[in-house]
């Protein structure tokens, strides 16, 4: 009689707390905002963005990191620069639509029973890597684009990995609701006379806030917008020489090496040097100039006329011709991003330049001195500063 | 009829969203495991789990809290109107924080955070209440127009 009156106890005020819980929740959900119209409306906006995010996230992904199958084309040269500021631009926009969906829909984290069988289970469960998943690539994403790392883990590597955990438990959610979201969908009948214009309401503040939060950003990519970018972290006209710098030259350790007056370009065919340049021999060489943008995964662009031998024009010069791939090493010894590779499609594009000036000028040390790489559609971090070296086919 | 209701569930998409679903899931977990010594799985498993229990946990008591308190201070019309615009000051003041309190700038480097971002905070939040106060007042205004009309169409 007396087994486990305390166990008994503690069960039962669970019992009841849960339902209470369950009460309110019913009458929570009968209010506009929390109704199904809402959570569906949000919830197609919020799968468009991530959609978006998703696929422009999977091509920066490719280019840096090509499976053997792909290769990125120079052209249109403003590609890049689009598909990534949409990128960051579209995350932006779903963080008020993320939280207006979580608001709406979180009375239904309380309903009773927990899951009618099995499927449902995995159905429900799947709402943690969902929603924690979502707000993981978006609160990081926004770090990121602040230049601000709490965490020990390497960005990219993380926020590649997740992306396809929230796609994964979206294609679940989107599988369980079709049904409620297609019903939801369809013209109210019968509802209280102001619940429309609450639902607008509702819906109109979190798309007013999405399109605050693109219009104080985007400028720092988008011209049109620069003016009223105000919550930009960076900003396209401000740093040395008139634009932003993401490495330094002290923070790469290349200062002396960079600023040496025995500096030669060295070009190595199979990791054994095949001829090397000085800046005035290289200065000697044909000249190019184009109009090109630096495009950073974090989203801002910033376009300048750059000056220098192209690519393929030095390997000729060096006797070498019909290369697949070239990779440019820079002076910086160590760090992820000290060389790239340029493919076959970007090596015979006239633009791909070995640049020495930017805008008639000589390059800032910040900014790639004595020579930096500067292609067509390329991501900023594979635009390689301070080159000291251009390996060519087997060993390097 | 609660949305734990099978019949209101269950499109042919049901079973199919499922299973790729989780294996999608997989995927994204195996890119975690194979590259561990960058995206550190158990670490980064832990902030998702962190971020949910936040979310929970503290954002909606708050905005629960938040929301009653409105309740009792400001008079019914414009609750409405008030519960937003503070929600939406909070977003904006969690988004500008790592801005205002310059976390990722570099003494090195005076092209990241280059813009006087107190400032700007403000003068955003600034238009985000000039516009609620407007949306309210034009708000108040049809109603106003619209009861005399009423009262006519009465018998």
């Amino acid at each position: 009689m007396r087994a486990a009156p305390a166990r008994r106890r503690l069960s039962d005020s669970a019992t009841a707390t849960a339902q209470r819980l369950d009460g309110w929740s019913e009458a929570r959900l009968a209010e506009p905002a929390h109704s199904d119209r809402v959570a569906a409306i949000l919830g197609i906006a919020l799968g468009a963005s991530f959609t978006v995010c998703f696929a422009t996230g999977l091509l920066s992904h490719a280019i840096q990191h090509p499976p053997s199958w792909f290769e990125w084309w120079p052209r249109p040269a403003g590609t890049y620069r689009l598909t990534q500021g949409l990128h960051v631009a579209t995350g932006i926009a779903a963080i008020p639509l993320l939280f207006a969906k979580l608001w709406s829909v979180f009375p239904r984290l309380f309903r009773l029973p927990f899951a009618s069988d099995v499927l449902h289970a995995l159905e429900r469960i799947s709402i943690l890597p969902l929603v924690g998943g979502a707000l993981f690539m978006l609160v990081t994403g926004l770090a990121n684009i602040d230049l601000w790392y709490p965490w020990p883990f390497f960005f990219p590597a993380a926020h590649y990995a997740v992306s396809f955990v929230v796609i994964g438990a979206l294609i679940v959610h989107i599988g369980a609701k079709a049904t409620i979201t297609r019903s939801a969908l369809r013209p109210p009948v019968a509802e209280p006379r102001d619940a429309g214009a609450s639902r607008r309401r509702f819906l109109g503040v979190a798309a007013s806030t999405s399109a605050l939060l693109v219009l104080t950003t985007s400028g720092q990519t988008l011209a049109p917008l620069r003016r009223l970018a105000l919550l930009a972290p960076r900003h396209p006209d401000i740093g040395t020489q008139g634009f932003p710098v993401n490495r330094t030259a002290i923070e790469a350790g290349v200062v002396d090496l960079a600023t040496d007056p025995d500096y030669r370009l060295s070009v190595r065919v199979g990791g054994v040097e095949a001829r090397s340049f000085s800046l005035p021999e290289l200065a000697a060489l044909t000249q190019r100039t184009a109009e090109l943008p630096i495009a950073c995964v974090e989203g801002w662009s910033a376009s300048r006329r750059w000056t220098g031998v192209s690519l393929h024009t030095l390997l000729d010069a060096a006797g070498i011709s019909g290369e697949s791939d070239v990779v440019v090493g820079s002076l910086e010894a160590t760090g992820r991003y000290r060389s790239s590779i340029v493919n076959s499609r970007q090596l015979t594009d006239p633009d791909t330049l070995l640049a020495l000036l930017v805008d008639g000028d000589v390059l800032a040390a910040d900014h790639g001195y004595p020579v930096r790489l500067i292609a067509p559609n390329r991501p900023g971090v594979l635009q390689t500063k301070w080159v000291g070296t251009i390996d060519v086919g087997g060993d390097r | 009829m609660s949305d734990t209701d099978p019949d209101r569930t269950r499109s042919r998409w049901f079973v199919p969203g499922l299973i790729i679903g989780w294996l999608v899931i997989g995927w994204g977990i195996s890119r975690a495991i194979v590259d561990a010594n960058d995206a550190k799985p158990v670490t980064v498993a832990a902030f998702v789990v962190a971020f949910d229990a936040l979310h929970d946990a503290v954002l909606v008591p708050l905005l629960l809290a938040g929301g009653w308190l409105i309740g009792r201070i400001v008079p019914g019309p414009a609750r409405g109107a008030v519960r937003a615009a503070t929600a939406v000051s909070l977003l904006v003041v969690l988004f500008a924080a790592p801005l205002v309190g310059r976390f990722g700038a570099r003494p090195t480097n005076s092209s990241i955070l280059p813009l006087p971002y107190a400032r700007n905070t403000l003068i955003v939040l600034a238009v985000v209440w000039v516009v609620t106060a407007a949306v309210v007042v034009r708000r108040r205004r049809r109603a106003a127009t619209a009861r005399p009309a009423a009262a006519r169409r009465t018998p």
